[in-house]
């Protein structure tokens, strides 16, 4: 068998030499591009001159921190190993040893991953570097150290977690035993992934208030020294590699456990991620996310809907449904933080651009009644009245979240007028309704031709729907009133 | 006997890029009335439906609804017309009682015992705090039927409600489609099940081909 798809094979490594070099000549010219154009931005023009020690040492412990728990997060929802097609149809319908076709490709994604994780590093720490803090000391080696194995550590976490999650029994609905019966609960493990992931971004979270309060009472007497950043980088390298060798180990140990449910279920997202680029509509994706997610949920606790009228009902309703969105209420929170922490090393303009963007994504979080509603005349037509009136109805949480997100940020880098911040929080709002609105893709629709090759013009407008007015206002605030 | 007529189909035609799939169809359906479409798969009867309820846009014909030109987003028809057709869709964060309640506020009629007992009526009593992301199909079928019967209706459109119901379920379903018209509602349906169709319905619109 092995002869014969060896021979099978004659001429398919030349191919594949091929589309590795392609793929490596790509990604140097986009990184080269990217490299260049960062090089260019007049960096010091955007940056403050003063920023206490402390409150720099906390923003890239909480860089770290932050950055550690999104992607552990977002690996431990999609889940690097998977099976296509033809291993669903073939290999795992097949007795043969299971473990000793897939430790091999779990190593190799694993070191992958590692080399993945030590690019994006670098990447990151050149960034750093580019927009070195003044006064404080010099740690490059330490950012590249940090980020580089903080990714390493990372992607070998999510490769023990799927692992995990496989060989964690079910909790089945046992039949009461006969007397004197013994039955053996089954131990249900807890997700240690997903609780790690959470656990970093919580740290981070914390960092970056404390970030915040020292730049706020201006806490700059307290001098980090270089062996004090040194000490605080090694302790949270040390942590990181130590779970990366832990979680690898893990992982590669119980691969051979991976079920076919296990296999198949990340085929299925990375099938919906793959619809989702292909035809660039997220769609794909997020619905694909969201439903398994409300599949984990399943049931919810019984509660009445009271209310006194149509209007109340449907708000009432939008509050339930907020309430089962916990990760939409903490990106909110965590986005009303953001502009405070670009506040601590940027200037009033760089700081009002995120502020705008990210009141953007943090209230178009909010807004799922108003897309689900607007994307679906089915629903209309169940729910009656008009559809104006069902869309103003269901705009009305998106602007109570804009109102508050201003609020919120309104001492963050502020240079104009308070009242101005209503101002901001509609064009927001406007912003949020033009996505929410946005209609079915049309594929065919105007491309243009360019140095680069033919540009989807039509797709990428509607893509960046309700995003191109954000950035409008963004700029008009930033820019214009000062 | 049948009151006036309710709803008046004259002359629909739908074609998909030079495919005919409805072909110059003419009904009336009046109130306490049941008119069931039938014919074999592909024959255009889900197509029919969507362009009655303004769903989908027929290239000729005329639909009108009690003497008004029936236009899916006059608020006045979306309050006198309940339709479940293959494209009704819930919000996948509110519970099924939660979601029906919601229909029924929405229509001004917040009578709780009524969406209990639709509920019941329809077998969801089981599944009534989850959500519609974890029903099977048939499950969804009936919350379907059910956002229907939730809320004030005149005339009712259904396109094969007898789909994945058990034999309890098809019972009920022409139990319910009789009281529907003895309470004066006008029923449009589209069906493959004889038994249904010969104990419910009035007048047949045949489109086999």
């Amino acid at each position: 068998m092995r002869r014969l798809r060896r021979g099978h094979r004659h001429g398919q490594w030349a191919d594949r030499a091929g589309d590795v070099y392609v793929i490596v000549l790509a990604l140097i010219v986009i990184v080269g591009l990217v490299a260049s154009s960062v090089h260019r931005v007049p960096v010091g023009a955007l940056r403050v001159g003063d920023v206490p020690p402390l409150a720099a040492t906390c923003l890239r412990a909480a860089a770290v921190l932050l950055a550690a728990g999104t992607v552990t997060l977002v690996l431990r929802t999609v889940g690097p190993v998977y099976a296509g097609p033809a291993g669903q149809a073939w290999l795992l319908a097949t007795p043969g040893d299971r473990a000793r076709w897939l430790r091999p490709r779990v190593v190799g994604l694993a070191v992958a991953a590692t080399a993945v994780g030590a690019l994006g590093g670098l990447a990151l720490a050149g960034v750093g570097l580019r927009l070195a803090l003044p006064g404080v000391p010099a740690s490059g080696a330490l950012v590249v150290a940090t980020g580089a194995l903080v990714l390493l550590g990372l992607a070998m976490a999510l490769l023990a977690g799927q692992a995990a999650d496989a060989v964690r029994p079910l909790r089945p609905s046992l039949p009461s035993p006969p007397d004197g019966a013994r039955v053996d609960e089954p131990t249900h493990r807890p997700d240690w992934p997903r609780a790690v992931g959470r656990l970093l971004l919580a740290a981070g979270a914390l960092v970056a208030a404390g970030a915040i309060a020292a730049n706020g009472s201006r806490t700059g007497g307290i001098h980090i020294g270089a062996t004090v950043s040194s000490a605080v980088g090694g302790v949270m390298v040390l942590a990181v590699v130590t779970i990366a060798i832990v979680s690898a180990t893990r992982g590669i140990r119980a691969a051979g456990a991976l079920d076919r449910a296990s296999l198949t279920a990340g085929a299925a997202l990375a099938n919906s991620a793959m619809a989702a680029t292909t035809s660039m509509d997220p769609s794909f994706l997020f619905g694909f996310v969201e439903a398994r997610r409300l599949r984990r949920i399943g049931r919810v606790r019984r509660r009445r809907l009271v209310a006194p009228g149509p209007i109340t009902a449907i708000l009432v309703a939008e509050t339930r449904r907020l309430s089962r969105h916990a990760t939409v209420l903490v990106v909110f929170a965590a986005l009303v933080g953001l502009p405070y922490v670009c506040a601590i090393v940027l200037t009033p303009v760089p700081v009002t651009l995120v502020r705008v963007l990210a009141g953007y994504v943090a209230v178009n979080g909010m807004a799922g009644g108003l897309r689900i509603v607007s994307r679906s005349a089915a629903l209309r037509r169940s729910l009656g009245r008009t559809d104006g009136w069902l869309r103003g109805v269901h705009l009305v949480t998106p602007a109570v979240a804009a109102v508050a997100y201003v609020v919120a940020t309104a001492w963050a880098g502020r240079t104009y007028p308070l009242p101005l911040d209503l101002l901001m929080a509609a064009g927001v709002l406007l912003a949020v309704l033009r996505a929410a609105t946005r209609p079915p893709m049309v594929y065919d629709s105007a491309w243009l031709v360019t140095p680069f090759g033919l540009v989807p013009v039509g797709l990428i407008t509607q893509v960046v729907r309700g995003l191109d007015l954000a950035i409008v206002v963004a700029v008009i605030f930033a820019f214009v009133i000062r | 006997m049948p009151e006036t007529t309710l709803l008046a189909v004259s002359g629909i035609r739908r074609e998909f890029g030079g495919v005919v799939v409805v072909d110059d169809v003419t009904f009336t359906v009046s109130g306490g009335e049941a008119v069931a479409v039938v014919g074999p798969n592909g024959s255009g009867k889900t197509t029919l439906l969507r362009c009655v309820v303004g769903a989908d846009r027929a290239d000729a014909g005329h639909v009108s609804f009690a003497g008004r030109r029936m236009s899916e987003t006059d608020p006045w028809v979306r309050a006198s017309v309940a339709a479940a057709l293959d494209d009704l869709e819930f919000f996948p964060d509110l519970s099924v009682a939660e979601h029906l309640s919601l229909l029924a506020y929405a229509h001004g009629t917040p009578d709780v015992d009524a969406v209990d007992a639709v509920i019941v009526d329809l077998g969801l009593d089981g599944v009534r705090d989850q959500l519609p992301p974890t029903l099977s199909s048939g499950q969804r079928r009936r919350l379907a039927l059910a956002s229907c019967f939730v809320r004030p209706r005149r005339l009712l459109v259904l396109d094969e409600p007898e789909q994945r119901l058990d034999t309890d379920g098809r019972r009920w379903l022409v139990d319910k489609l009789l009281a529907e018209k003895a309470a004066g509602t006008a029923v449009l349906f589209a069906s493959h099940d004889d038994e249904i169709v010969s104990r419910v319905a009035d007048v047949r619109v045949d489109l086999e081909r």
